[in-house]
């Protein structure tokens, strides 16, 4: 299970679902949860692009698709984008909606880190705007789900991320959830995972938990228990690139944290220890 | 003595031959009264660009004599300098700019042997960056392996040469070095990391394959054992042999000039 070869002949696919219901304009650090919310996706997809590049160019080892939820429940391209469930990743590499300029931090060679310039793509801007019908983004992510896999039965399972801050408001999707799972190719059932943006007071930062216990609220407990285990490749890059100390059981699940990690644990080849 | 040399290579199955990311060199300097032949292979990364120009510079470089196992970052740099040089000034989409930064990555494993032109043996000394292997083999057996030797010892995260030197910083901790005696008859066997990984997972089973290895009789035949070896499955559930690119250059020490 999870050892398909991802290649272009034997894509995967990546699904993103993501809240821009009003309560992402809550205030959250120095911004608010929707800039949040967009700065995450727009980080997940260049991590994506720049893994899928060679010299040539693009090549096209995932599909990706980005639904969003709020006002209403669809693809949430812009662009010449708009509209589109799923796409070729090099179609997103080619249309960032702009190029912004940011600071990167780089090894400097000498064990230490100094800042450079780099072009950052930004495919989404913060929007937050109506109710959290996070039921019905589930049963839409789970329909345009079956129709992949319907095309790519022996394919390495879709991987899906879902970015919230975990108020829904059509209802408990524990069981859309549990549907969204059950999907699977071949090679094994889908994989979901849950970042939750929450401005909790006692939440902490938190990666890839074992166990509830840590978590601070019911909206992160549904979210938890709704996640997929991490697979074993995944740990394994955890453990030896991330310094973390996980084990059988951690949870595709961080609260306010990063997930760029499952994506660098997406085995597309061989990848140096020493590339960061 | 001398070294007979075959090189056998096929890129990954459903990928062109130009995107082959492997490389392999050799170079013979026969001198007076002495030779010293050099043979290295390296496997460019996939997760990284312009890794097929890093994989070729590092071989040739190695196979030109500018190795020194003892000052790497010294070996190295010249090659960076060649390969910013092959790849800067291009206008090219942002994706490729932040790759290209990050540079290419590549193992390296080479050997070099000096012999007396009347010798029946031969001095040799090896570097290794990296899961690419170099076997010695005696008769129906592997005598000696570098710098990995068992299956497990594979992973696909390995500590590779970059040619971005901010990404060097803790590479000499990752080179391997080695060193012998080798006698004619005796056979050397350069190869990239899946057919090494291959190599101790049949042997392990049964020594037939040395004797399978050292029959090939050219491109046709190894080209027809690695499409079979992909196919074939282990009892573990993968393939036999990864689909991955494959390099092997093969050496046998003879007596006589």
């Amino acid at each position: 299970m999870y050892s398909a070869e991802i290649s272009r002949s034997n894509p995967s696919c990546i699904l993103f679902i993501i809240d821009q219901s009003g309560s992402m304009s809550d205030p959250f650090g120095a911004s608010t949860k929707s800039e949040s919310v967009s700065d995450a996706i727009n980080r997940l997809l260049q991590n994506l692009v720049i893994k899928c590049a060679k010299s040539e160019g693009i090549r096209d080892y995932y599909h990706v698709g980005v639904i969003g939820y709020g006002a209403g429940v669809g693809p949430a391209f812009g662009g010449v984008l708009a509209g589109k469930e799923m796409v070729p990743i090099s179609e997103i590499a080619d249309n960032p909606s702009k190029l912004d300029k940011r600071l990167k931090k780089v090894p400097d060679g000498a064990s230490g880190l100094v800042d450079q310039l780099v072009k950052f793509p930004v495919w989404f801007e913060p929007v937050a705007n109506g109710g959290t019908p996070m039921c019905e983004a589930m049963r839409t992510a789970h329909a345009v789900l079956t129709q992949w896999i319907g095309e790519y039965t022996q394919c390495f399972p879709p991987v899906v991320i879902h970015i919230t801050d975990g108020e829904s408001t059509d209802g408990d999707p524990t069981v859309e959830m549990e549907q969204l799972r059950a999907l699977s190719t071949d090679d094994g059932n889908v994989l979901l995972f849950n970042l939750h943006i929450s401005d909790s007071p006692s939440a902490v930062e938190l990666r890839f938990p074992e166990t509830a216990d840590a978590l601070p609220d019911t909206y992160s407990r549904v979210l938890y228990e709704g996640s997929s285990p991490l697979t074993q490749f995944m740990i394994q890059v955890a453990n030896q690139e991330y310094d973390l100390n996980l084990s059988d059981g951690a949870r595709g699940f961080v609260l306010n944290a990063d997930l760029t990690l499952v994506i660098q644990a997406l085995d597309i080849g061989t990848r140096p220890a020493n590339l960061r | 003595m001398r070294i007979e040399s075959d090189c056998f290579s096929l890129p990954k199955a459903g990928n062109r031959s130009d995107e082959y990311e492997d490389a392999s060199h050799i170079s013979t300097h026969v001198q007076k009264d002495a030779t010293i032949c050099r043979f290295a292979i390296a496997d460019g990364a996939s997760e990284s660009s312009y890794a097929d120009l890093w994989a070729n510079l590092l071989a040739s470089g190695y196979c030109f004599g500018r190795f020194d196992g003892t000052t790497i970052h010294k070996s190295v740099s010249p090659l960076l300098k060649a390969w910013q040089k092959k790849t800067g000034g291009k206008s090219l989409p942002w994706y490729a700019q932040e790759k290209l930064s990050s540079g290419a990555f590549s193992t390296l494993a080479g050997i070099t042997f000096r012999f007396a032109n009347d010798a029946e043996s031969a001095a040799f000394d090896g570097i290794a960056v990296g899961d690419s292997c170099i076997f010695h083999v005696r008769g129906d057996t592997v005598f000696s392996s570098f710098p990995l030797s068992t299956v497990d010892d594979f992973g696909r995260r390995p500590v590779l040469i970059s040619s971005n030197a901010a990404n060097n910083a803790r590479l000499h901790a990752f080179v391997h070095q080695w060193s012998g005696t080798a006698e004619a008859g005796d056979a050397f066997w350069l190869m990239t990391d899946a057919l090494a990984c291959w190599l101790l997972t049949r042997y392990k089973e049964d020594r037939s394959v040395i004797r399978r290895l050292l029959e090939l009789d050219g491109a046709r035949a190894f080209n027809h054992l690695v499409h079979e070896e992909r196919q074939l499955i282990h009892r573990k559930g993968h393939a036999y042999l990864r689909n991955d690119d494959v390099t092997f250059i093969r050496l046998k020490l003879v007596k006589g000039t």
